[in-house]
This record gives structure tokens, C-alpha cells and sequence, in this order.
């Protein structure tokens, strides 16, 4: 035996995109095909799409009700860094040797075309300089390289002496954390999350006391739990 | 659609206009509006009624002539050399060609203001006189019709009138076209008010019933005081009232045919033949062979009506409902394939035939029940045809009642026309005139949202206090600018060019804003949404509307040759389109 649901109010509502009250109040008034049974309206659901198409109204597709535009997914600084690697003592006694040396000692993945990422960051750095403070840098490329990156990488770069790099507080910069990540929204999501990093005093003092990599790591690791527990 | 307004003419140029034409316009324009239109409503009615008058005596002269031509091959090859005349003049020596006349008229009054070419005035006239004499079957009431239209338009026009008085005054030409013809003039006022203009308002009546008047005036002058269908005295009895609720759905059956037939007859020979003077050719011919076989659908068929409303046709019913039919193709084929005329006279024949069709048919079935005649059933037949066609009941009751000149059938009248208009509107939404208008989704209604949105235009919308930031800017140096503005948007332009790249939402960027790290490494180009929908100022604001829906967006982005002009959003169009609503609401 075919059952032929029929919507309730709420779901015209959102069939139309409108308030439940709305519709409602259309079907108390005639105006939309109805039907009252005790006290409750239904209505079908194709006598409701040609009535909206008779009256020039759109009708919301089924999938546009779920989709939003980007998905919510949290990001992981602490992943991102643990596939970005570090590097230590790094030469270089000026932004473009030091940028130079880095992409040259980053480990890309095969066949990736070094001599754009240098230009791209550089072409970065010309706009505003990427030293945030407190001596350190997040060099990024000025748009989106085709790196085929599904997750961030961030390499983290510690530098043999500290160079000017042109930052807001005037400081050298001693770390540099290198950003590449499949979009620029995923970027400035990872970028909130350093930057809270960067506020608390313990990891700066890490950083700067160039401590282990799993030190380092572990605090990452702690700073996002708690992020991540109060969101 | 794009918008499409008149233009008005630049005043300068009548300083090149010397003497009494500018005296004579200086007094005009000052007078009291209710007073131009009266007297552009007297103007058109002379007009009018000396058009109706002349294009029917011209074609009673031409056929005439043309009659001394005996022989089948000229009954056959003289529609289709009239319809390629028709054409031939129309489109290439006139060049006011398309359009059937009052469509056209209709199409004009709702979007454009009441705007009408001048050469409509005769254009249509001199059309269909080649395409009706010459045995097309047409009406010769549509070219009056547009033909005091445009005179009225062009009169306003000249004296620069305002477009309530424009449309006013189209209207009153197409009521002084019908008045007229039929020396009819309530008929003339209900047409101009149910079809033309769809709506009764009486501030406009004025102009209107003035035009109907002087045409009918004009046409007792000139013709006397006839009627084009003898007076006629009918004894209805209640056997009739009830058996003409079955005509209704005879008729109705019939009007449904009709507006199909039309429909698809146009469509194919548009189909098949991409060259006009093939289609002419083509079509032409089949109307020949039509004629050939039943002479009875050449012309404009008011000979036959006239038989039929006396009382003096006789026919089996089988050969009734093929002359039916073959009147539906003929007219269908003589206007798809390019011929000039109308649909009301074709529609009064069907009527009277499908009336006497259906006659036979209740004396068959009903062989010893007493009905006064099958002339009663011819004339209110008429009268349901123009009804179930032009969907246009009270014409159709009026019409009828005034070139009877009684009121006898008044009630089968009155039950028949509502109720064919009723059941026609089942089965095809729109009339003959408006499925044109419909399909190309230009008929809008006084007062309808279609209306409204086509009358306001996207640059009233356009709002420009925005201040735009380049891709290279730091967040930090928007803080300024985000306390300066009133607004939450920023649209980016880029730096060298100009160039619009995209839009920043304080609502993205907010959080970045109270991070001291953030602010200041994060450029604008970072967090900018550079994907965004954006329209134009030609675009309609319907469109813009149909944009937001789909995009559900509150605002959208005007740029206009890669530049940006400013936001048009969604709250500031409610504010303008109560305006316009109030604004369109009468006033008594």
C-alpha cells in the first residue's frame, strides 16, 4: 500500500524558506492548498511546488538545506607541524637568504618548483612583513600554491643568528614558522591557533630556549586541547 | 528584459519650430490635465471613427474590384498575393511589421508607458485593407484599434503629456476603434477598460468615454445611424436560459480550440519557414485553398453573421462544425503566416456558427422542446466566443445588447458569457491577446509585484557610502576606516586599476582585528570573499531579485566595467517598493 506522507507546516516552511507561522496563516487564509484535520494542517508536498512555482516563489532543493558553504572542521596545528618538521640553525644574514636557504632545505614533495614558492614569498613579504613579534615570523606564499595539500604543513625554521626582518616590534626574528596550507581560509584558521600559542609565555620561552621538538609539540598539543575544550 | 523606456524629446529643438505650432503647444501643456485628455479623447475619436469608416468602405471598394476576377485560380492565388503584398509593404516599405495590433496596444499601456509608434496609425490600416479584401481571413477591428492608439499616443507625445495621460489616451483610441465599427460606444469604454488596460479606474474614464462618444458621432455621420447587424426583437423563454448553459460549454470548447489552433499554427509556420515571404507564400496559399473549398471563411465574414442572426442560414450540422474548424485554420493561417487583422471579427463568425451548431444539435435532442430560434443561439454565441477568446465577458454582454439594439437576450447573455470565460480559464490561462505577452513574461497588471519591480529602476537602489580598501592593506590599517564607516562591507579595489576584486565582511575579519599578532600580518587580499556574485545597473530589478534568492545574499555588489559602484541590498528594496506601491495606489 503506497503511503503518501504528507509535510507538516514546519517543513513547508522550509520547503519555501519562510517562518512556520507564515504558512500557517497562508493556509488559514485560502491561500495555500491544505488540508485541516483536527485542528492540525498537512499539505503535499507537490500540490505545495506547483503552487509556489504558479506564484513565482522559490522552492529551497533538498541539498541546499544541508549544505553550508564550508563545513566546520577543526584544524591542527600540532599535525601541521609535525609534518612541516624543524630545521635548526639555518644561515642566512638577510630576509632573502634566509627565506632562500629555507625553501632550498624544506623537504617538498617531489617535483615541487622551488624557485615559485621562493618568488611567492618573497612577493608576500614585499606587501607587509610576515614578523609578527616577539621574534617570530610566519613567511606564507601570496596566494595558494598548487601543492596538493589536503591538511596544512608548517615547517618550523630556527635561524643560526637572528635577522631583521623588517617586524612590527622592530625585533630580530630567531623562528620562523613557514605556512602552506590548501586554502586561504584553513591558513587563517591555523594562523588564529599559533597566534594563541604565541601569547602564552611558556611556549615563547621554548621557542626561544630552542627546546626539544617533542617539548615544543607537547605544549602545542596542550594549548589546543584546552582551545578546543573551551569552544 | 531589459528596460525599455520612451524617450522624451529634447526641448531644444523647438526653437527650430516657428510660430503657431509653439504657441499652440505652450497653451496646451499648461492647461489642466483633465483638460488635455478631453481634448486629445475628441482628437482620437475623429480619428478613429474616420478610420473604422474609411477602412470599411475601402474594403467594401476593394473587394469589389477584386471580385470582377472570376475563376478558381484567383480565388486561390489572391490571399496569398495579398498576404505577400501585406507583408512586403508592412516590413519593408512601412517598416512597422510584427505585432497583431492590440497586443501590441496592450504591451504598450503596461510596460512603455502608452507609447506607440506614429506610423501604427496607418500602418496596420493599409495592411489589413490588402489582406482582408484580398480574402484573408481577418478581422478589421484590431488595426482601428491600434490605429487610434497610436494617434492618441502620438498626439500626447507631441504635447509632451505625462504617461498616466499617455496611457489614458491609447486606451481612448482603441475605445473609439471599437465604438465606432459597431457604432457601439459602451462596448468601445468596457473593451478599452476589460482588455486594454485592466483596470476601471475612473480618474481615466474620462479621456476614454469622451474618444467613444465622438467616434460613434462620427461614424452615425458618416454611415447613419445602422447598426452592422439588424435589429432584432427575441422572445426569450426559460426553455432558452437553461439550454444555453450547455452553449457555454460548446463555445467554450470552441474558444479553447481556437487559441490552441492559433498558438500552434504560428509556432510551426514560424518553425518551417525561417524567410518571411516564404511563410507569407506558404500560408497564403493553404488560406486560398481554404477559401476555395468553403467560401465562406474569406474575409472578415460579416455577411454570414448577418444571415445568421436574421434567422436566414440553413445548413446540415456537420458541415456547420467543419466551417467552424476551417475558419479557426483559415484565420490562424492568415495571421501566423504574416497577414495584417484581427481576431474579433473571426471570433463574432465562430461564435454565431458554434451558436447555430449547437441549435441543431438541441433540436436533435430535444426535438419537441420549444426554443425561440436558432438566430438567439447565433447571437449569444457571439457573444461567448468574444468572451471565451479575448476573455473578455462584459465587452462580449455589451457588444451584443448595443448592435441589437434590444435588451431581450440579456439574461442567456449574461449566464453564457461569464460562464465560457469561467470554463475557457481552465483549460488556457491566458486570452488570445495575453498568452504573446505572457510567454515573454511582459504582461504586468497596474498594481501587481511584476509591475512594481519593472518601474523602479536598480540605480535608485544604489547605495555608495562604502569606502574601498586595496588587496595590499594591512588589518591594521582598516581599523581607522572600520570606526569611520557606518557600514559592516568593504569592497576592494585594486590598487593600480581600479578594478574590482572583491568584498570584505567585518563579520570575517572581526575576530583577526583584537589579535595583535593577526592585525598586523594579515593582508586584506587574505580575507577577502573575491568569489561573489555581482550585477549590474542594466540589469532589471526583477533580476537582481531572482540573484538574491539564489545567492541569499542581503546585499549584491554593482560593477559596472570592472568598476565597483556601490551595494544594492535587500532592506533598502523593501523601502523603495512599499514606496512605489503607495505611489501606484489610487487616489480618490
Amino acid at each position: 500500500m503506497k503511503e503518501k506522507k504528507r509535510l507538516t507546516a514546519k517543513e513547508v516552511a522550509q520547503l519555501l524558506g519562510t517562518s512556520m507561522v507564515t504558512v500557517l496563516r497562508w493556509a488559514y487564509q485560502g491561500k495555500i492548498p491544505c488540508k485541516l484535520k483536527k485542528d492540525t494542517y498537512s499539505f503535499k508536498k507537490n500540490e505545495i511546488i506547483e503552487w509556489a512555482k504558479a506564484h513565482d516563489l522559490m522552492v529551497k532543493k533538498e541539498d541546499e538545506k544541508k549544505v553550508e558553504t564550508h563545513p566546520e572542521e577543526s584544524v591542527s596545528l600540532k599535525k601541521a607541524i609535525q609534518q612541516g618538521g624543524f630545521i635548526h640553525n639555518l644561515e642566512g644574514s638577510d630576509i632573502f637568504s634566509v627565506l632562500k636557504n629555507a625553501v632550498d632545505k624544506i623537504n617538498f614533495p617531489e617535483g615541487t618548483d622551488r624557485e615559485l614558492v621562493f618568488n611567492e614569498l618573497i612577493n608576500r613579504e614585499e606587501i607587509a612583513s610576515t614578523g609578527i613579534g616577539k621574534g617570530v615570523a610566519i613567511p606564507h606564499p601570496r596566494t595558494t600554491l598548487n601543492l596538493n595539500l589536503e591538511n596544512p604543513v608548517i615547517p618550523v625554521v630556527f635561524l643560526k643568528q637572528p635577522v631583521d626582518f623588517n617586524a612590527v616590534d622592530g625585533k630580530d626574528i630567531f623562528v620562523l614558522f613557514f605556512m602552506f596550507s590548501p586554502s586561504t581560509q584553513i591558513h587563517l584558521k591555523v594562523l588564529s591557533r599559533l597566534s594563541i600559542c604565541l601569547r602564552d609565555k611558556d611556549f615563547l620561552s621554548l621557542l626561544k630556549n630552542s627546546a626539544g621538538e617533542n617539548e615544543i609539540l607537547a605544549k602545542i598539543e596542550q594549548i589546543e586541547k584546552d582551545l578546543d575544550h573551551s569552544e | 528584459m531589459s528596460n525599455d523606456r520612451p524617450s522624451t524629446p529634447n526641448p531644444m529643438t523647438n526653437k527650430t519650430i516657428k510660430g503657431l505650432n509653439t504657441r499652440i503647444r505652450a497653451i496646451f501643456i499648461n492647461l489642466d490635465p483633465r483638460f488635455q485628455s478631453t481634448i486629445i479623447g475628441i482628437i482620437v475619436g475623429l480619428f478613429s471613427g474616420f478610420a473604422a469608416v474609411g477602412l470599411n468602405y475601402g474594403l467594401e471598394e476593394l473587394s469589389h474590384f477584386l471580385h470582377q476576377f472570376h475563376g478558381r485560380l484567383y480565388v486561390v492565388l489572391f490571399p496569398m498575393a495579398g498576404i505577400i503584398l501585406t507583408v512586403v509593404v508592412l516590413k519593408y516599405i512601412i517598416k512597422d511589421f510584427g505585432g497583431h495590433g492590440v497586443p501590441e496596444v496592450i504591451y504598450s499601456v503596461s510596460i512603455k508607458g502608452g507609447a506607440l509608434k506614429f506610423r501604427s496609425s496607418f500602418s496596420k490600416l493599409i495592411g489589413s485593407l490588402i489582406t482582408i479584401a484580398s480574402g484573408g481571413s481577418a478581422g478589421p477591428e484590431a488595426p482601428v484599434v491600434i490605429s487610434g492608439a497610436a494617434i492618441g499616443s502620438s498626439i500626447a507625445g507631441y504635447f509632451k503629456s505625462n504617461e498616466r495621460i499617455r496611457v489614458a489616451v491609447a486606451g481612448s483610441g482603441a475605445a473609439a476603434a471599437i465604438a465606432s465599427i459597431f457604432n457601439a460606444p459602451i462596448a468601445g469604454i468596457v473593451f478599452t477598460m476589460e482588455v486594454i488596460l485592466g483596470e476601471w479606474t475612473f480618474k481615466d474614464m474620462l479621456p476614454v468615454a469622451i474618444s467613444s462618444v465622438t467616434g460613434t458621432i462620427v461614424s452615425r455621420l458618416m454611415k447613419g445611424n445602422q447598426i452592422p447587424f439588424t435589429h432584432r426583437e427575441f422572445d426569450v423563454n426559460i426553455n432558452d436560459i437553461f439550454a444555453t448553459v450547455g452553449l457555454a460549454i460548446a463555445v467554450a470548447v470552441f474558444s479553447v480550440i481556437f487559441i490552441k489552433l492559433l498558438k500552434w499554427t504560428s509556432m510551426t509556420l514560424d518553425k518551417l519557414f525561417k524567410h518571411v515571404l516564404f511563410k507569407a507564400l506558404f500560408g497564403g496559399l493553404l488560406v486560398g485553398a481554404a477559401t476555395l473549398f468553403f467560401p465562406y471563411v474569406k474575409g472578415e465574414g460579416y455577411g454570414l453573421v448577418r444571415q445568421l442572426i436574421a434567422g436566414k442560414f440553413s445548413s446540415v450540422a456537420a458541415l456547420v462544425l467543419l466551417l467552424i474548424l476551417m475558419k479557426m485554420l483559415a484565420t490562424s493561417l492568415t495571421l501566423g503566416s504574416g497577414g495584417s487583422g484581427g481576431v474579433f471579427a473571426p471570433s463574432l463568425l465562430m461564435g454565431s456558427l458554434g451558436g447555430f451548431f449547437y441549435f441543431q444539435l438541441l433540436t436533435l435532442v430535444f426535438p419537441g422542446a420549444n426554443f425561440t430560434g436558432a438566430a438567439l443561439f447565433s447571437l449569444v454565441g457571439m457573444a461567448a466566443m468574444l468572451s471565451g477568446t479575448l476573455h473578455a465577458p462584459l465587452t462580449g454582454i455589451f457588444l451584443i445588447v448595443e448592435i441589437t439594439g434590444g435588451y431581450d437576450a440579456i439574461l442567456p447573455l449574461l449566464l453564457v458569457s461569464f460562464l465560457t470565460s469561467a470554463l475557457v480559464k481552465l483549460a488556457e490561462k491566458h486570452s488570445i491577446y495575453h498568452y504573446e505577452l505572457a510567454k515573454k513574461g511582459v504582461l504586468l497588471r497596474p498594481r501587481t509585484d511584476g509591475r512594481i519591480l519593472s518601474e523602479i529602476q536598480p540605480a535608485e537602489l544604489l547605495e555608495t557610502d562604502l569606502i574601498p580598501i586595496h588587496p595590499e592593506m594591512v588589518l591594521k590599517d582598516l581599523i581607522p576606516l572600520v570606526q569611520k564607516s557606518r557600514r559592516n562591507y568593504f569592497p576592494v579595489e585594486d590598487q593600480k586599476s581600479g578594478d574590482f576584486r572583491g568584498m570584505v565582511y567585518f563579520n570575517d575579519i572581526k575576530n583577526y582585528l583584537f589579535e595583535p599578532h593577526l592585525v598586523n600580518s594579515i593582508i586584506v587580499e587574505e580575507v577577502m570573499q573575491s568569489k561573489i556574485t555581482t550585477v549590474s545597473l542594466s540589469d532589471s530589478v526583477g533580476d537582481i531579485l531572482n540573484t538574491f534568492d539564489t545567492t541569499n545574499a542581503w546585499s549584491l555588489p554593482v560593477v559596472e566595467n570592472k568598476k565597483f559602484l556601490g551595494l544594492i541590498s535587500k532592506a533598502t528594496m523593501l523601502d523603495h517598493y512599499r514606496k512605489e506601491l503607495k505611489a501606484q495606489t489610487e487616489d480618490y
